[in-house]
Parts: C-alpha cells; structure tokens; sequence
C-alpha cells in the first residue's frame, strides 16, 4: 500500500512538472504570425527547460507503467487529477497567473474526488 | 464544419488516449510484469506497448491542434469524458471492480474541471487589436 502511494504521488509530481517546464520554455516567446513560428520555436529549442520537459515527459510515462503494475487503472487513472490541481498552483506561484473563486472551488473539488477514491 | 472539428480534434484524441491505457493496461496485465528497473525499459520492446505509446502521442497532437482551433474553457470539460471511458473501459475490458464511490470520485472531479473551466481566466481569446492572443 505505501509503495502505490509513492508511485502514484510521482506520477502526479511528473505529471504537473513536465506542463510547467515546457510553460517556462513557452511562455516569452511572441508568435504573432505564420512567420514568427519557426525562429520563435527555435527559441523555444535552446532553452533548458524545455529539456527537463521531455525527460519528465518520458519518466512520467516509465512511472505510469510501474503504476499501472501495481494498481487498477478505474483507480489510479482519476489520481492524476491532483496535477490539474498543481499546475493551476504553480501557475499562480511561477507565472503570475489568477485563481479566482471558480479556480479554487474546482480545485477542491477535485481534491475532495481523489481523497474518496484514495479512502473508500 | 463546427461537428468534424470537434470529432477529429476533441472526441478522437479522447478515444485514442483512451483506448491506449486500456492496450496498456491490458499489456502490462498479461504477464509483462515490471519487477526490476531493466524490465521497465523492456517493456518499450513490447509492440503493443509501442502501439499505446504512438496513440498517446497521436491524440496529444490532435488534442493541441484542438487547442488552436476552441477555446480552452470549451475544450477542458470534455476531459472529464476521459473519467467516464477509463472507469467504464476498465470495468468492461479489464475487469476491474466498479464500486458506487468510484462514481462519485469521477463525479467530483468532472464538477471540479467543469467549474474551472467556467472561470474567466481559463478564457484565452484572440485580441484582434494587437494582433495576439489576449
């Protein structure tokens, strides 16, 4: 039962990490037009955390296999949601972005949802 | 054509998506056990592994080309679309026990992404003044 509880608490954390990253990667770029998207992709390329992106990207799905080992899919499958929940935090905390009050009760929400599946 | 859009760039890359943890789950069940770090590379090697990882990748591509096409407050509640197949999916294909409170998680979560998305800042629109997005 720990073990389950720490492989799904990663998948979560490299689930949420890898969105993030590539937000760092993504988000000073300026793709007005048709024109823009090749130089500003190039950018996008050169810069490191679009780097840890692809890793996270690539364990989060070793760590899913390894989930998906130990425990049924109707049940870690909805787990995956906390990261909806993290992202929308580092959002706030990275990128200055709002969580108004329809944000946080969705978020709860659907932390309410995981805890009952975690606890039944 | 608003229904193709929303066929191919919503309702595939959800089906897709789907039906690749289902080929995954199925895989991984039927004695690809993970029991040491070399056998969760070894498993890349399975081709039906390889299969739900090239679903996987074709529905995020699909999915993003949808994001380009919606508005992201439109695309998000169709996630919980997902919930619904997975809990289902697993009942019916995989066996897996379906408890009344797993309804009720799903039901949160859905409530939760759906209320998120109602928020004005899940909104990104197209500002045609200057030319980018809001």
């Amino acid at each position: 039962m720990m073990a389950s509880v720490w492989i799904i608490l990663s998948v979560i954390l490299i689930r949420a990490l890898a969105d993030i990253s590539f937000k760092f990667a993504v988000h000073h770029l300026e793709i007005n037009s048709f024109q823009d998207f090749m130089p500003e992709a190039w950018k996008a390329l050169k810069h490191p955390m679009i780097w840890l992106g692809v890793v996270a990207g690539i364990s989060n799905f070793l760590v899913w296999v390894l989930a998906l080992n130990y425990l049924d899919l109707s049940f870690a499958y909805p787990l995956t949601a906390v990261s909806y929940v993290l992202t929308i935090v580092a959002g706030r905390v990275f990128f200055h972005e709002h969580i108004d009050d329809k944000k946080f009760w969705g978020m709860v929400l659907i932390l309410f949802g995981v805890a009952l599946m975690m606890f039944s | 054509m608003f229904i193709r859009r929303l066929i191919a760039f919503v309702f595939l890359p959800i089906l897709l998506a789907s039906s690749a943890e289902f080929l995954l789950k199925a895989t991984i069940n039927s004695g690809t056990q993970v029991a040491s770090f070399a056998d969760l590379f070894r498993v890349f090697l399975n081709p039906r592994v390889d299969v739900s990882i090239a679903l996987i990748v074709i529905s995020g591509v699909l999915w993003l080309v949808g994001m380009s096409k919606f508005e992201l407050s439109f695309m998000y509640p169709f996630l919980t679309i997902n919930f619904v197949i997975i809990i289902f999916g697993s009942h019916f294909f995989l066996g897996e026990p379906l408890q009344i409170y797993k309804y009720f998680s799903i039901g949160f979560i859905a409530m939760g992404l759906w209320l998120i998305s109602k928020s004005k800042y899940s909104v990104v629109k197209y500002d045609e003044e200057k030319g980018q997005l809001k």
